[in-house]
């Protein structure tokens, strides 16, 4: 039986949705790249006088770039899925509508505070904030609009087809996600200390939109690999079971509240960082594994984006969870871990987007240099910034500091930190052309009804 | 035959390692053993000064009073956003008793590999035996701001003078 995903033959009214939800994903990108660009000037000698915006702009910055770059531009990335996955009808379509106006009105609203310079910043774990009204009210927004747009796949989740239910079982956990959210959020006494309600707000959805981000992964190893191979990374009931493994665990990550004690105490803080060791690292094991098989018996075509691909997001992200068991506690090795396994998703979205959904939308691609190239320059160059910051972070360089609080005083760690700026260089080269070619394809108009 | 197996098996896995997790049976908590009792602020800064001023070097670091209490002594430690304070000066291979109090916020003190959480009006009491040589590390593990990452503590283990 053919189990493989087809995403042929959308609506006319999909179609623009998927247009929407891909625009909002890969325009988020790119805002958060030129903000990346605002706080390496905000951190220049003499530059920095001349800009019109005060000390906590670099953090607001920061703030802000890290929403879009990781939450939004995956969030979105699941609403376009949730597109070409939800079973046709009016209903889901209308809903679909409203998901993404309410997608792209968040976005609208958090960005706000960060540009007119308000709000103190807060670099809590998982989703940073910006304490001003808007930013809250702007990411709610935004949460509750890629909720309706996955309250569609519900029925999805009795499908055959191991894309179509791994995209079904990433919807059901992000809604466990938001649960986490709300219950956190719900029992935090009022009055708690700003960056305390921050950190624990996020705390458990934050663990939970981790699995959530692993199966988009997956979802990309699986249409890939259906592409190129001609079948999934495993046999079609394995596939099904890696993406059932992960939901289950975060259908029941709620519970934590009920089990895992007082959520502002310790407990419940390292109960959610066991799930990353307990729930996590299986089927994507499993999966990924796999697909090594598959990628040694070929056909390797390294000409090929889907290819391209799959191999370099398979090795991104197995040295950055190989690399999460030998964390420190506060040094620059938990950056690394986290850089290189979400460049592996990322990776992964890049190919699904440039293989699977611009064709989906009548939008070709090619095979160039260009393409070619965004996968190395991004995926040797996320490998790169990490094994720079393992090697800081191994001498001690603390994270999240800049400057002089970085404590660069032996060759070896500026020798490392300098390995990160080479590797980020580089990544950054490879997704300016990735923006650059998705974007520029996307914005072109007239082409949703698949005959460009 | 396999093709059946695998995908229950690892169903099966899973189901028992959430259950396992739901209801904390998955290990991993890493707690430092604490006694508690509450205190009021102004007291404790009061026995902070008392320390100050019997143990004192006379030197400070990064502007953090340095102090070398005696063996098996209780030390009160003050955190607040973003220092531990005093910086301790410790004999090797001996027992101490930390008094540790947050003033302004929740911390966490992460001391060696275990941590214990913070609350203002509640001292947690650890007690810290010394190696040999070298640094105990002491370091704040609950966000507590902007530069939460820089608040890290001084245990030095310096042998007898």
């Amino acid at each position: 039986m053919d189990h493989s995903w087809k995403v042929d033959g959308l609506s006319a009214a999909r179609r623009a949705e998927l247009r929407g939800w891909a625009l909002l994903a890969i325009g988020s990108l790119a805002v958060a790249g030129l903000l990346a660009l605002a706080l390496g000037l905000s951190r220049t000698p003499k530059v920095q006088d001349w800009l019109p915006w005060g000390p906590h702009f670099f953090y607001r910055a920061l703030v802000t770039h890290v929403v879009l770059s990781f939450e939004v531009w995956f969030l979105a990335a699941l609403g376009a899925l949730s597109a070409m996955a939800a079973p046709p009808c009016p209903k889901g379509d209308a809903l679909g509508r409203v998901a993404l106006i309410l997608g792209v009105l968040g976005v609208v609203l958090l960005l706000i505070p960060a540009l007119a310079d308000q709000g103190e910043p807060s670099l809590n774990n998982y989703v940073p904030v910006v304490g001003h009204p808007l930013f809250y009210i702007g990411l709610g927004v935004h949460a509750a609009g890629v909720a309706l747009a996955c309250l569609r796949l519900m029925p999805v989740l009795r499908s055959p087809v191991v894309a179509r239910f791994g995209i079904a079982c990433a919807g059901l956990a992000y809604l466990a996600a938001l649960a986490c959210f709300l219950i956190a959020w719900a029992l935090i006494p009022a009055g708690t200390d700003a960056d305390l309600f921050n950190e624990r707000v996020f705390w458990g959805g934050g663990h939970v939109l981790q699995l959530v981000n692993t199966m988009i992964l997956m979802i990309a190893w699986q249409a890939l690999a259906e592409r190129h191979f001609g079948a999934g990374p495993v046999p079609a009931g394995l596939g099904r079971a890696c993406f059932a493994a992960l939901a289950l665990f975060a259908a029941v990550s709620p519970l934590i509240y009920l089990t895992g004690g007082d959520v502002l105490g310790l407990e419940h803080r390292q109960v959610f960082t066991r799930l990353l060791w307990v729930g996590l690292p299986l089927p994507p094991l499993v999966m990924g594994m796999g697909l090594a098989w598959k990628l040694v018996q070929g056909p390797r075509d390294w000409r090929s984006p889907a290819f391209l691909s799959l191999a370099l997001s398979l090795f991104v992200f197995a040295i950055g969870g190989f690399a999460g068991f030998f964390l420190g506690v506060a040094d620059t090795r938990t950056p690394s871990h986290y850089h290189a396994v979400i460049g592996g998703v990322q990776l992964g979205l890049m190919g699904v987007v440039l293989v699977n959904l611009l064709p989906a939308l009548g939008r070709s691609i090619g095979t160039g240099r260009g393409v070619r190239l965004q996968f190395h320059l991004y995926g040797w160059g996320q490998l790169v910034h990490a094994l720079g910051f393992f090697l800081a972070g191994a001498a001690g360089v603390p994270r999240k500091t800049t400057g002089i609080d970085q404590g660069l005083n032996t060759l070896w760690k500026k020798v490392s930190m300098g390995v990160v700026g080479m590797g980020t260089g580089l990544a950054v080269l490879g997704g300016i052309i990735f923006v650059w070619m998705a974007l520029s394809r996307l914005l072109k108009r007239g082409e949703e009804d698949g005959n460009a | 035959m396999l093709k059946g197996f695998a995908p229950l098996a690892l169903l099966a896995a899973t189901a028992i390692l959430a259950l396992g997790w739901v209801m904390g049976r998955t290990g991993g908590l890493d707690v430092l053993p604490a006694e508690t009792y509450k205190a009021e602020p102004s007291e404790f800064h009061g026995r902070h000064l008392a320390l100050l001023a019997a143990h004192g070097t006379g030197q400070s670091l990064d502007g953090i009073p340095v102090v070398r209490p005696p063996a098996g002594s209780d030390i009160p430690v003050l955190a607040k956003r973003w220092e531990f304070s005093p910086a301790l000066e410790l004999e090797p291979g001996k027992t101490y008793r930390l008094h540790l109090l947050a003033e302004d916020t929740v911390h966490s003190a992460a001391i060696g590999e275990a941590e214990v959480l913070l609350t203002p009006g509640e001292v947690r009491v650890v007690t810290l035996t010394t190696p040999a040589s070298g640094r105990v590390r002491l370091q704040c593990a609950e966000y507590c701001g902007l530069s939460h990452t820089k608040m890290i503590g001084s245990i030095e283990v310096v042998a007898g003078k």
